[in-house]
């Protein structure tokens, strides 16, 4: 499905409920869009699968607590011909996004939250709304 | 099964046979079942042989039995054996190897 956000292109979206099976999907989903239109960004399959992992299981496990009724909304927006966005939305509370810090920091690799966030930033540019239900990961599309 | 579990003398030796850790796989669970926190071992080696691909959902099954055994027992080590090199990266990225002697493929 096509739109416009803000003057930009939406050029794919998907709604889906909070199920295990739909984590996957949206994954797959997400990951086809991208080789059925040959947009191909600087990160290999298995960086790209798993920052999408962290983006929608965050929104599963930590926005909608598994509740089955409640949707994940992701959607991609192309941003210019250097950048693509993905956008994932849950319908949680939110949280504070400068409370997650950049890195584990020594000593305390065991902390209960938190590494999926900063697995993402290791590989991509990340921005979230001012609720904190909506995590933007911005990727360059390859030269 | 999801692991296979061996005792060797003050060590026990984990096996993942699922090819995805992804939190669904209910890790620390089936540890509870084999009743192996209850055991006094000193060393717990897991091997990541069958392991593709990993989440941090899935890290946090391991991280639960850390945890666990913090407080019961600090001196407790860990290693974790033939861990693919992609996998092996995020464990870094996340700073386990503070934690985890990780020995790649």
């Amino acid at each position: 499905m096509n739109g416009s956000e803000n003057g930009l292109d939406i050029i794919f979206e998907e709604v889906v409920k909070t199920t295990n099976d739909n984590r996957i999907k949206l994954i797959e989903d997400t990951i086809k869009y991208f080789n059925d239109n040959s947009i191909v960004v600087n990160l290999d399959h298995y960086e790209l699968y798993l920052i999408l992992d962290e983006a929608i299981s965050n929104a599963m496990e930590h926005g909608n607590k598994w509740i089955v009724d409640k949707h994940v909304f992701l959607q991609i927006t192309r941003r210019s011909d250097e950048k693509v966005e993905i956008s994932v939305k849950d319908e949680g509370d939110g949280f504070d996004p400068n409370l997650v810090p950049l890195n584990v920091g020594e000593n305390k690799p065991m902390v209960s939250r938190g590494r999926g966030i900063i697995i993402i930033k290791k590989f991509c540019e990340v921005f979230w709304n001012n609720m904190g239900n909506e995590i933007r990961l911005l990727l360059s599309i390859a030269g | 099964m999801i692991a296979d579990v061996e005792f060797i003398q003050d060590a026990v030796k984990i096996k993942i046979n699922e090819t995805k850790i992804d939190g669904q796989n209910s890790i620390f669970e089936l540890l509870i079942e084999k009743k192996i926190l209850t055991k006094k071992i000193e060393k717990i080696i897991i091997d990541f042989e069958n392991v593709i691909y990993i989440n941090s959902l899935g890290i946090a099954e391991f991280i639960s039995l850390m945890r666990y055994y913090s407080e019961k027992r600090p001196k407790m080590k860990y290693k974790f054996i033939n861990v693919d090199k992609k996998i092996s990266k995020i464990f870094k990225m996340i700073e386990l190897d503070n934690i985890a002697d990780i020995e790649s493929k």
